[in-house]
């Protein structure tokens, strides 16, 4: 078969073909032929190509006539190996030339299909069954409505290769039962037809008033840069007619669901958390908050919904549709993010210049919703929202955080609140969870810590340690590595 | 990801146990179409396009209507240079003819709409299948891709350039300039570095509508109505739609974007363009590797 020489393009390995065996040997095989025939529209790639060497080098303008020669070279027309095939049938030398041909039609007048035989009107009145054959994706994603337009993306792990999925069949996916449904998009656990695996397919309805949705294109190219083993991963997307099929790592609760299903060892408080279990998610909620910002993303929507845990304890950032890239000239930056309960006062005092400290405050709210088993400030307005918090930390004033006055939702009016102790609040937590939990709930948004900053408190320091150690193992293997090759070389 | 439960239960939240509604980052668009918190200090940033000759540059320093006018320019010279490249035929594989499959509208044609511009019918009709059926997993990427390329063909070039149709798409849909160097840096992904929609005067109108389109969608919370920007740009919603995910396609998702990479790309952008005049004014003047380019008339009164 041609193959017509274009340029080497990088970065080709995205849109895939649902590719399918098992269809194509259900074709008659000229059928098939023909459909593999269709290579050769890669001709105006090579003279498109032409048209790039010859405006990129003036010097030789003989090239692109090379290059667009090359898809004019001889080739076998389809099925012409099949035409010719017949031929060297030996005819029996005694019959003559005429009849022998015309016996050969007479062959071709009797080939008939199982249909037509098994449903001949001289053997049977039943009437033949009404088969309409689709050439399209039988067995692939046992979708009710699958149409013709099917593309996907693939290889999303960048280079890594995805251990659950088959490049051959990437989207073959049984869907079980629903596990929510959100504003845009319905979440079902699928299963991968290949390895079996567990799946979360979240299927987002493409409808022509809204076009492509903007969360699903955030989500989308964010969670594809974004690989980390505490932010969920981004097996595949998958686009058929009127949805996009989005196949990420399956999770078995979020962390609402976990804590309302947990049982204390200790006999605490329905909902509430045991502190190693809090310590261990924390210190992995910081490092997909540290991971998001070091590429600067923020996520905008952390939530215990939005966290997801799976049998191992393992704790993973989900949901970045509200997620965006920051650094960036542009208009619009809304103030309506992050759900009421977990909005930093900065944001609820409607700032539109907030950064990275807001999620840190969402993460301080979670850190002592986990304790208690109960939200923090949970607030009904915007309003309502900054009074809970000031009866906490306090009313600030113009001397507490200088500038606040220019806030747009800035009040005169506000009640003055004395800031209490976090003591008092969360007599459960230890002295140095109340310290790294201040760092974070912090009013002024310049005054609470980074990820990084929480992730080296000494709250942690078990953690940084075999964080330190396993550093320092994955480092004497390098250079034990190191000093075996040179022992190779010399 | 599955707290739907949750979104449903507005009244709820205020007892205390069930979290209040997720935000709603452009519920402002809705109230107000022209987008609140707009950056109103354009007069400090120059209108003026650069000519740049260096990857890297600051791109705080332009005014939107800079960046606009940085990505016309360029778009131009490509489309001047590249003359009018065909578009692969469509994939077609063998069917079985289904009953009233004549019923159904092969193409589907741009609304007319009064005195705005019209870019005319896309090569790719709605249904047009964007893969076929292959075996080997080589060529199949490309093959696909130009299948989804048709999509930002128009049958005939359009009466107005690329010019014309951008500023116009500016006056009545404004957008920042880190949309617009998004959308240049979408643009060269795809005509210069991936050689995937070749930029000529029939493919720049539909791709820069869906650069522009994907980019605010990426980058701004608060966006025009999907209506107003169909309507603005000359197509149906559910062509905005189609491009849109074509081009999501295309680019792999790959839409993330940061200060370094947009002013890198522009820089590539613009000098693709002009390396590509710049070779055609070397060549004979009866040396034109330009196939003739049928214009569409007519098209606006």
């Amino acid at each position: 078969m041609l193959r017509v020489p274009g340029p080497v393009v990088d970065d080709l390995d995205g849109v895939c073909l649902i590719s399918n065996q098992r269809h194509a040997a259900r074709l008659p095989p000229t059928l098939y032929n023909a459909t593999l025939c269709l290579a050769p529209s890669s001709i105006p790639r090579a003279l498109f190509a032409a048209f790039k060497t010859a405006s990129s080098t003036p010097t030789n303008p003989r090239s692109p006539t090379t290059a667009a020669a090359s898809p004019s070279t001889p080739r076998p027309a389809p099925g012409s190996s099949a035409a010719r095939a017949p031929a060297p049938i030996p005819q029996p030398p005694s019959s003559a030339p005429g009849p022998s041909a015309s016996s050969q039609l007479d062959v071709a007048d009797q080939l008939t299909t199982a249909r037509a035989t098994l449903w001949n009107r001289r053997y049977t009145r039943r009437e033949p069954p009404d088969i309409h054959l689709h050439p399209t994706h039988v067995g692939t994603l046992s979708v009710a409505d699958r149409t013709d337009s099917n593309i996907s993306v693939r290889s999303l792990g960048g280079g890594r290769k995805i251990a659950t999925m088959d490049k051959r069949h990437p989207s073959s996916f049984q869907q079980l039962e629903k596990l929510g449904e959100g504003t845009y998009a319905t979440v079902f656990k699928g299963r991968n037809g290949q390895t079996g695996a567990f799946v979360a397919l979240k299927e987002i309805h493409l409808d022509s008033e809204e076009g492509t949705p903007s969360t699903a294109i955030r989500e989308i190219s964010l969670m594809k840069e974004l690989k980390h083993e505490n932010i969920v991963s981004l097996y595949d997307v998958i686009h058929t007619e009127n949805k996009l099929m989005l196949v990420f790592e399956y999770m078995d609760k979020d962390l609402k669901k976990y804590m309302d299903s947990y049982q204390s060892p200790t006999g605490g408080p329905r909902g509430a958390l045991d502190a190693p279990t809090i310590k261990s998610f924390m210190w992995q909620l910081l490092r997909g908050i540290a991971f998001c910002h070091e590429n600067r993303v923020l996520h905008r929507d952390l939530k215990p919904q939005n966290l997801l845990i799976n049998t191992q304890g393992q704790l993973k950032l989900a949901d970045f549709g509200l997620a965006r890239a920051f650094g960036i000239p542009v208009n619009t930056f809304s103030n309506e993010v992050v759900t009421l309960w977990y909005r930093a006062p900065d944001v609820l005092l409607g700032s539109r210049t907030y950064n990275t400290s807001i999620d840190i405050w969402s993460a301080g709210c979670i850190m002592a919703e986990m304790f208690t088993g109960r939200p923090l400030f949970p607030g009904t307005t915007n309003e309502d929202q900054l009074l809970k918090i000031f009866r906490l930390m306090g009313t600030p004033s113009e001397r507490s955080w200088p500038g606040i006055a220019s806030f747009p939702e800035y009040k005169t009016t506000w009640p003055v609140y004395a800031t209490q102790e976090l003591r008092n609040i969360l007599p459960q937590v230890d002295g140095l969870g109340l310290q790294l939990l201040g760092q974070m709930l912090q009013l002024r948004p310049e005054m609470r810590c980074s990820a990084q900053q929480a992730l080296a408190h000494p709250w942690f320091q078990e953690y940084n340690a075999r964080a330190q150690q396993q550093q320092a193992q994955s480092m004497g293997g390098m250079g034990a590595g190191l000093a075996g090759q040179m022992g190779g070389f010399r | 990801m599955d707290d739907g439960a949750s979104r449903k239960n507005h009244e709820d939240a205020a007892a205390g146990h069930t979290p209040p509604p997720p935000p709603e980052p452009s519920a402002a668009e809705k109230t107000q179409p022209t987008s609140e918190g707009i950056d109103t200090s354009p007069s400090r940033r120059s209108d003026q396009p650069l000519r740049l000759d260096s990857e890297t540059w600051d791109i705080e320093s332009i005014s939107p209507m800079a960046a606009l006018r940085m990505l016309i320019g360029a778009l131009q010279d490509l489309a001047d240079t590249m003359g009018d490249v065909p578009p692969t035929p469509p994939v077609s594989r063998p069917t079985t003819p289904r009953m009233g499959a004549e019923n159904q509208p092969r193409r589907t044609s741009s609304p007319t709409l009064n005195g705005s511009m019209s870019i005319g019918s896309p090569e790719a009709h709605a249904h047009e299948p964007t893969y076929i059926e292959h075996d080997t997993a080589t060529e199949d990427d490309f093959l696909q891709r130009t299948a989804i390329a048709r999509r930002f063909f128009s049958k005939t070039a359009p009466s107005f350039d690329v010019r014309d149709y951008l500023l116009r798409v500016h006056r009545f849909c404004p957008h920042s300039s880190g949309v617009y160097l998004a959308a240049a840096a979408y643009c060269h992904r795809l005509c210069v570095a991936d050689l995937l929609v070749p930029a000529t005067d029939r493919t720049v109108h539909r791709l820069s509508l869906a650069a522009i389109r994907v980019a605010a969608k990426a980058l701004e919370d608060n966006k025009w109505t999907q209506d107003r920007m169909a309507g603005v740009g000359g197509v149906s919603k559910r062509q905005l739609m189609n491009l849109e995910v074509s081009l999501c396609f295309l680019l792999d998702f790959d839409l993330g974007v940061d200060g370094k990479s947009l002013a890198r790309r522009m820089f590539l952008l613009q000098q693709a363009g002009r390396h590509g005049l710049g070779a055609q004014s070397k060549l004979d003047g009866g040396f034109r590797l330009k196939l003739p380019l049928r214009r569409r008339v007519n098209t606006v009164a």
